[in-house]
């Protein structure tokens, strides 16, 4: 098996690495996908148990708190936010809240329309079929007409909005801003073959029911069942290059620990922008002495993050706020287009998230020092509990070369392999966004008759769930890393299909789009199988 | 003394659960008018030594500092005594018990009285969901958004 060659070797299988295997499987090439986790078992989810509250200390989305053995650790002490992911079959969409907006048309565009950054080699328009595409794969729910997008029309109902929705629907109304119910990968009807959301709540704790669109089930039963090998438990050290600067390979640790090769026709990375990043500096060679497909000394910079502020609004009646999927409820895009008088460029989305479950809302409390223990408790606990709102603002982060990642200099996994070191700061536009996003978020729960707001300070440290652009795309090799289709410059049987490749990272999350990305890829390595390293 | 009080080998000697059984009353008292218990009455100890063992050691100074404080008779005073003791030693100390208080709250909102009072079943949220929990909304609400038309800018 070791000296077997493979036609496509896929490293990594989250939400990239799934979608790009399940569209390449209708080949019929033989597909191989190592992941460095395993399987993850969703009898295991803490919605199956009573003390689901406490459980959910288990998923934490630090690789640093967690410590599996899956996951590597990731120095971030040299940044404002903490870097979250998780490893395993599935990738991180097992942890995330599902909450699915798309990038703008204006998103590609940035620096023709605002002068900022770079333009996209592709468009909009380019991945407005591969979004359809993913929506209809994963089961994408929402409600036709939203007006801050071009029109598009999601397979399945939106989910419920509540009394909170309503409230805030009102809120936004009274300011004449923009709100929609979002789109959300959560399915709210029976879809392949699976049932619908059931209100469990924890979403971002793994989803018990399957209703949540991870990648492991929304994407890798069909791409098995068309070929796709699927190999967990496997570590990748290095890409490995011959004379000619084309990819023979990997060398990785199986499950045992050992050392083992596995020859491969194309390499597709999809490690996500601090996993795939780190991967090639450390594929180093006489070829590539700085790091491989790293001729232009761009792999590992611009690092974006999506810099995230909150706002807590308290209403004084019960609004069934913590029932429901936590991070998906519905959206305001007011302030995500370029208005330059707000004195700051790019924007932010709004997002608006559910209240506390029981345990949460105490402890939160207790450090806040809102719900104190003693004899005020109760009075206390009842002024919060059921009646709060959250409102997130996801701020676009623009790209700056010195936010980075690198190699660390003493930190490794378990496997020995370095381990990543983020070098970040907040720029200026950064913090006069996230000001006006916070004061924003005031606003609108002020015009909902929220009794009690507050603002966290930003940015919010445990946030860093988006991490793109460490592999930029573009036409130019001496300013990206891959091209248009995510070919690397240098290496040309190797593709990069993560949020790495991001050119600029949007004022949202960002799942939607590295699928959409990723299928656009797929798409091309298709059309082009015939020249495809010309 | 509290049925929780029945674990072997734990750490705590006869006055020191005495002292936590107070003091879990005093962090969440009870509440007679909404008929809610006292953090003393819920099961908390088996689980303070088998998930927090890490907290136990300073727990343990917590209550010897409380202790001296009240010249070693801190069960024994008035509640009233009690509580004037404990918010004497938090103007000094504000996260005295804090980490004993976090414990507390995660085992008392977890009792089955508790969630019920509010309207919460003691149960795992699989496979029976809240589907009956939250209204679909009014869509109708949209409108003034629909009225406006679209506010997306167009790049190509």
């Amino acid at each position: 098996m070791p000296d077997d060659v493979v036609d496509v070797l896929i490293i990594g299988a989250g939400a990239s690495g799934a979608a790009v295997a399940w569209s390449l499987a209708e080949t019929k090439m033989r597909i191989v996908c190592m992941e460095q986790g395993d399987w993850m078992d969703p009898a295991q989810y803490p919605s199956n148990h009573a003390d689901w509250e406490v459980r959910r200390s288990d998923m934490h989305p630090s690789p640093n708190h967690r410590s599996r053995t899956a996951d590597y650790p990731v120095n971030d002490d040299n940044s404002p936010i903490a870097i979250l992911n998780y490893n395993a079959v599935g990738g991180s969409t097992i942890l995330y809240s599902a909450h699915f907006p798309r990038f703008h048309p204006s998103d590609f565009a940035v620096r023709s329309l605002d002068g900022v950054a770079d333009d996209w080699p592709i468009s909009y328009h380019d991945l407005e079929p591969f979004f359809a595409m993913n929506d209809h794969n994963i089961g994408v729910s929402g409600l036709a007409g939203d007006t801050a997008l071009p029109p598009h029309d999601p397979p399945l109902k939106h989910l419920p909005l509540g009394l909170m929705g309503e409230k805030m629907g009102k809120g936004f109304n009274q300011l004449g801003w923009h709100w929609w119910p979002s789109d959300t990968a959560i399915i709210t009807e029976p879809w392949n073959g699976r049932g619908e959301c059931l209100n469990l709540g924890p979403c971002n704790a793994g989803c018990a029911q399957g209703a949540k669109s991870s990648a492991d089930i929304a994407y890798w039963p069909d791409a098995q069942r068309a070929g796709v090998e699927l190999r967990t438990n496997c570590r990748i050290r290095e890409i490995t290059v011959d004379s000619n600067d084309m990819a023979t390979g990997v060398i990785y640790y199986d499950a045992d620990g050992n050392e083992q090769h596995q020859r491969a026709e194309v390499v597709i990375v999809a490690c996500n922008g601090v996993g795939t990043p780190r991967l090639l500096l450390n594929s180093k060679s006489s070829a590539f002495p700085d790091g491989l497909a790293n001729r232009s000394g761009l792999v590992g910079k611009n690092l974006m993050l999506h810099p995230w502020g909150a706002v807590e609004g308290t209403f004084d009646e019960p609004l069934a706020s913590h029932f429901g999927p936590q991070g998906s409820c519905l959206l305001s895009q007011e302030f995500y287009e370029t208005d330059e008088s707000r004195g700051f460029v790019r924007g932010y989305n709004m997002q608006i998230t559910r209240g506390n479950p029981p345990i949460s809302t105490a402890i939160g409390g207790l450090t806040s020092g809102r719900i104190p223990w003693g004899k005020d408790h109760h009075n206390l606990f009842e002024k919060y509990f059921d009646r709060s709102v959250y409102l997130g603002i996801c701020a676009e982060d623009l790209p700056e070369e010195h936010n980075e990642v690198v190699l660390d200099d003493e930190q490794k996994d378990s496997n020995g392999i370095p381990a990543p070191k983020i070098n970040y700061t907040l720029s200026e536009n950064s913090r006069r966004m996230l000001e006006h996003g916070l004061n924003s978020g005031v606003q609108a729960f002020e015009a909902a008759g929220a009794i009690e707001i507050n603002k966290a300070p930003y940015p919010l440290r445990y946030a860093g769930w988006h991490l793109l652009g460490t592999a930029r795309m573009g036409n130019d090799p001496e300013r990206s890393v891959v091209n248009e289709w995510g070919r690397s410059h240098d290496v040309k049987n190797m593709f990069i299909v993560d949020g790495s490749v991001f050119v600029t990272s949007g004022g949202v999350n960002p799942t939607t789009t590295i699928q959409a990305v990723a299928l656009y890829i797929a798409d091309s390595i298709k059309r082009n199988l015939a020249n495809l390293f010309d | 003394m509290s049925e929780n009080i029945t674990v072997n080998n734990q750490p705590f000697d006869e006055a020191e659960l005495s002292m936590l059984n107070v003091l879990a009353g005093h962090i969440i008292p009870e509440d007679s008018e909404r008929n809610l218990p006292s953090g003393s009455s819920v099961a908390f100890l088996d689980s303070l030594i088998e998930n927090a063992p890490h907290t136990l050691s300073q727990l343990k100074d917590e209550l010897i500092r409380i202790e001296q404080s009240t010249n070693g008779s801190f069960v024994n005073l008035p509640r009233s005594e009690q509580v004037q003791a404990l918010t004497n030693l938090r103007i000094e100390q504000p996260d005295l018990l804090n980490r004993f208080a976090i414990h507390i709250y995660s085992c008392y909102y977890q009792d089955p009285r508790v969630l019920a009072h509010l309207g919460m079943e003691a149960r795992a949220p699989f496979p029976k969901g809240y589907t009956d929990k939250i209204l679909r909304g009014d869509l109708s609400l949209l409108d003034p958004v629909r009225n406006r038309g679209p506010i997306w800018r167009p790049a190509e």
